[in-house]
């Protein structure tokens, strides 16, 4: 044990005196030695992250398609629910008998092309009862089932409805052109009419209420050698992407109240409450 | 054949402590591989031999460990030497003898690391025992363990 006490002694001198001494004593070097001797170890220390990495990698590719799924879904429900509030905006506008429906097919192809929809006789839908959107008439029912209906709009060839122009009330018949769009025929060749003027549902022929937009005229051509004018019509609605609809089951329905701009209280003139 | 096993066993226990222990295990429970092969040593060869022992594994560890130099080889040196000295007064064959030994040796040497450190002052010397405390029975644990399987492998017994 007395002989043990002069080693020790060297050994802690010398552990003090490298503690004194700012000279890195060929640390480089013995890392470098370090990484040769325990290359075996680091390895399979590393290998166990890089195989952990790999499954990781592997999950979050995975999650990563799970959530692209996700976020296409949220994007349409987003869509959905701006098209279902302007619906629900819509609703109270034109009353209870505006009976919210959603469209679930096409027939006919472009040619002739029908609605179906998914409401029929056990929600009181009816034949000719008119299908409208907030922006203005679809068109009407022309066949009902059980649970659905048919709904012939108005670039149908055998759709016709009459019309009138809001500004000058100059009368005519809307039905579809040649080009697949709307135009309003039987209109004098003199007419007030111009592009521009939106053309409204006249409420004769006792289909459609009176008062609802169906276009806004574009262009103006004569029509029967002169007599006649022809006015190309821009439709309010975009058939080709139709998805919610109302169909009025009260035929004596007016066009939707337009919405009031809120009343502005003017500050300091409100009337004070008399004292009791 | 002694060097030959102290060597081994001191590349062994700094691979362990500098590769998987702190890499895989370091984080949660951080396993000191190094103080009980010094520790072995001392118990087979006698406090100048752990001495001896802890300051060359202390060294090389203070080369590849970014702290300053001597401050491991100082702390290993004088715990090889204290564990030499215990395993003379004790009946060193007894493994819950080098289980207590090994445990004494890992708890000191982290307290020291911690004081040296800096992480004592930081969080608090009882929360640093505290914590320090499952490690410390891990790693005596498996040393025990270990001890009998390098005997078995080397023939070196601990008498």
């Amino acid at each position: 044990m007395r002989g043990d006490m002069p080693v020790l002694l060297l050994l802690v001198t010398l552990s003090l005196g490298l503690m004194a001494s700012r000279d890195s004593f060929g640390k480089d070097a013995a890392k470098t030695l370090h990484g040769i001797l325990f290359f075996p170890f680091e390895a399979a220390a590393n290998g166990g992250g890089v195989w952990h990495a790999r499954e990781e990698n592997r999950a979050l590719r995975a999650r990563l398609v799970e959530l692209a799924a996700e976020n296409a879904r949220l994007e349409e429900a987003g869509l959905e629910n701006e098209r279902l509030r302007a619906a629900l905006e819509f609703r109270p506008r034109v009353g209870r008998s505006a009976l919210p429906a959603e469209v679930v097919g096409r027939r006919g192809g472009l040619a002739a092309p029908l609605l179906v929809v998914d409401r029929g006789i056990a929600d009181g839908v009816r034949r000719n009862h008119p299908v409208v959107t907030p922006a203005g008439i679809v068109g009407r029912v022309v066949e009902v089932a059980a649970n659905h209906c048919w709904v012939m709009p108005l670039i149908h060839p055998e759709c016709k409805v009459s019309a009138l122009v809001r500004r000058s009330r100059v009368t005519g018949i809307v039905e579809h052109d040649r080009a697949g769009g709307l135009a309003l025929t039987r209109v004098p060749r003199l007419a007030d009419i111009g592009p521009g003027d939106v053309v409204v549902s006249s409420g004769l022929g006792g289909v459609y209420p009176a008062g609802w937009p169906i276009g806004e005229a574009v262009s103006i051509s004569e029509e029967f050698g002169g007599l006649l004018a022809q006015v190309r019509l821009q439709s309010v609605v975009d058939f080709s992407r139709l998805e919610e609809v109302f169909i009025l089951t009260d035929p004596a329905l007016g066009p939707p109240a337009p919405t009031l701009p809120p009343v502005e209280e003017e500050l300091g003139e409100t009337p004070e409450a008399p004292s009791p | 054949m002694m060097w030959a096993v102290m060597v081994l066993l001191l590349i062994l226990g700094t691979a362990l402590e500098t590769s998987i222990a702190s890499t895989w295990v370091g984080h949660y429970l951080p396993i000191d591989a190094v103080s009980p092969m010094v520790v072995y040593a001392a118990l087979v060869a006698g406090p100048r031999r752990g001495a001896v022992t802890g300051f060359a594994a202390g060294f090389f560890g203070d080369l590849v460990e970014p702290h300053s130099l001597g401050r491991g080889a100082l702390t290993l040196t004088l715990l090889g030497y204290a564990a030499g000295l215990a395993g003379l007064k004790t009946v060193r064959s007894n493994v819950a003898t080098q289980i207590a030994i090994v445990a004494a040796v890992v708890f000191v040497r982290k307290a020291a690391e911690a004081f040296a450190g800096g992480a004592a002052i930081a969080t608090g010397l009882p929360r640093l025992l505290l914590l320090g405390l499952p490690a410390t029975l891990a790693s005596a644990l498996l040393a025990a363990w270990v001890f009998r399987g390098v005997s078995r492998a080397t023939g070196v017994r601990i008498r």
